[in-house]
């Protein structure tokens, strides 16, 4: 039986997932049966694309992960808190930012206070500060010169890109994007896979779900494929995509490539 | 240049005009006809009064004296049998004596000529003083009522429910008297406060409905999106869908609003003189209801026409960003 002290070494090398997800369920009042015994777990600074058809149940697992989506069944734990049991939801999803397919800025807000509002009433940040690091992000998505620009009058991947930033003003350690460039117009889904892989490169935890085989292949550390609410696959990206072993996968493989 | 060029025929716009104001005046002089066809005298110069009048404030001497005049020119009587009893003749339009004057107690020194607003104009005058009061707690009332409305709390949601049915369910003028004659004498409230309970109470409920719309009309994810970043329920409430869906009650809020002056004519039943009374009871001193009624409803169509404008102003300003 090892001391505490052993214990304490040992901590480094053997990390906690920063998420965990243990055989849950999913079932929507209509009867839909979206996530069925899912299990995973995601290391911190892993970068985890899930895959799959339309109604898979990929958008409702990463939505269960800040609690969007509640679960039937299983449990969920998120950097040490487990969202089973009844607790401050909201401290959890200061730590886990999300985008969103349909971007869902604030239209009301011009760019800087979209970025600026939640660090503010949330984080307790002042005015300033919270003026300083948006125009930080600003910087780091390409878009310095909308400040002062309302959503509407922004281009689709613009505005993806303001929503990244939005999320990551709030410092959080895990970034969860759900299909963030379904929405976009063709010319426009480079930029925002851009600024997901400098995000990805600087070593940000981040669960993806998306159709950009190409982003998954180049970026993530490992590919997910679900299929009517079951992980049916997990393995690194060259074996997902060069020797897929389960036969839906290969069929999904040869349709979308 | 000039008109755009299309294929469907467009009406004539000269023509089509010109029948709208043929069709006026079609109208006007149906008015006039009918009127002369039943012998009513109009008599319009009975009116102003009604609504502004010279009040005439007259000085009269207080005992037998004469007028001297001071050094500024001011005249001033002094009582012949004690010479330190003055009073100085001053603040008058019309001072209607003269330097050297032998006065007697009871005559006419001075006369002032003032405005005072008549009946009509202090009707005038609590209408929009109730209007405003009752719109007020209307907002209050519905936007906590709307809230509660779509309030994942089941106790609030159905108090809401329970609200908004009762008071659409029945009939305004009823729940005037209801609030006056039952709750007023329980708790003792003046008419005022009755009138304004009743209209709040009345409008609240509507205005409740109309917040709820408001809210529910603001896309889920914005929702989402304010609950991802950490902010509860109520911050994201108040930061972010309700300032959207204030832009999108505000036409609709508009009209409640005017509804509101409109209905609050039916307090004239538990005597609150509003402009709807003030009307009656000219109309019983001039016998003039045709011009009476038109001048209250002209009236009303001001009041009504000024809130429609700045509600309008109000959009175009919210609409800049969009």
């Amino acid at each position: 039986m090892p001391s505490t002290a052993d214990a304490e070494v040992l901590k480094p090398t053997v990390a906690e997932p920063i998420i965990k997800v243990t055989d849950i369920h999913k079932v929507y009042p209509n009867g839909v049966h979206a996530l069925k015994n899912v299990s995973q777990e995601v290391q911190e600074g892993e970068v985890v694309v899930v895959i799959g058809p339309s109604g898979s149940g990929k958008s409702t697992f990463l939505r269960t992960i800040n609690q969007l989506e509640t679960i039937n069944a299983g449990e969920i734990v998120v950097d040490g808190i487990s969202l089973t049991t009844p607790g401050d939801v909201n401290k959890l999803r200061e730590e886990v930012g999300m985008v969103f397919q349909s971007f869902n800025l604030f239209p009301h807000l011009s760019v800087l206070d979209n970025i600026c509002l939640a660090p503010m009433k949330v984080r307790g940040l002042s005015r300033s500060d919270a003026e300083d690091r948006a125009v930080e992000l600003l910087a780091k998505v390409g878009l310095s010169e909308k400040a002062r620009s309302y959503p509407p009058q922004l281009s689709g991947g613009q505005q993806q890109r303001v929503a990244i930033a939005r999320a990551l003003a709030m410092q959080p350690r895990i970034m969860l994007f759900d299909e963030p460039t379904s929405a976009l117009d063709p010319e426009m889904v480079g930029e925002v896979l851009d600024v997901m892989k400098q995000l990805a490169k600087s070593g940000m935890t981040m669960v993806v779900v998306t159709h950009e085989m190409g982003f998954a292949r180049e970026v993530a550390d490992r590919v997910l494929f679900m299929e009517s609410g079951e992980l049916l696959e997990d393995s690194c990206p060259d074996s997902f995509f060069d020797r897929p072993e389960s036969e839906r996968l290969q069929n999904f493989l040869s349709q979308v490539i | 240049m000039g008109r755009p060029l299309q294929m469907e025929k467009q009406p004539s716009q000269v023509l089509w005009n010109l029948v709208f104001a043929v069709l006026l005046l079609v109208i006007g002089l149906g008015i006039f006809k009918s009127s002369q066809s039943i012998d009513y005298t109009w008599r319009w110069e009975r009116i102003p009064q009604y609504i502004v009048y010279q009040a005439e404030n007259e000085l009269r001497a207080e005992y037998d004296g004469t007028i001297t005049a001071n050094d500024a020119g001011q005249l001033i009587l002094t009582n012949d049998f004690d010479a330190d009893e003055q009073a100085v003749i001053e603040g008058f339009s019309d001072i209607q004596v003269n330097e050297g004057d032998l006065i007697f107690e009871g005559d006419l020194l001075a006369v002032s000529y003032e405005w005072q607003p008549g009946p009509i104009a202090n009707g005038l005058a609590m209408t929009i003083k109730l209007s405003l009061v009752a719109i007020v707690f209307a907002i209050l009332l519905g936007v906590i009522s709307g809230l509660a409305r779509i309030s994942p709390n089941p106790a609030l949601r159905h108090l809401s429910v329970l609200y908004i049915e009762l008071i659409r369910g029945t009939p305004l003028l009823v729940q005037i008297f209801i609030v006056y004659f039952f709750i007023g004498t329980v708790l003792n409230l003046d008419r005022f406060t009755a009138a304004v309970a009743a209209l709040s109470i009345f409008t609240g409920a509507y205005i409740a409905e109309i917040i709820r719309a408001g809210i529910e009309s603001i896309n889920k994810g914005q929702m989402e999106a304010g609950r991802s970043l950490g902010m509860g329920r109520g911050q994201t409430m108040r930061y972010i869908i309700l300032p959207q869906a204030f832009k999108q009650v505000l036409p609709p809020l508009a009209g409640q609003f005017i509804n509101l002056i409109k209905d609050s004519s039916l307090v004239s039943v538990i005597s609150l003189t509003d402009l709807t009374k003030a009307g009656r009871e000219t109309v019983s001193s001039t016998f003039s209801p045709f011009e009476v009624w038109f001048t209250v409803a002209l009236l009303y169509l001001v009041l009504t026409g000024l809130l429609s404008y700045v509600v309008r102003r109000m959009e175009l300003k919210y609409a800049v960003n969009r």
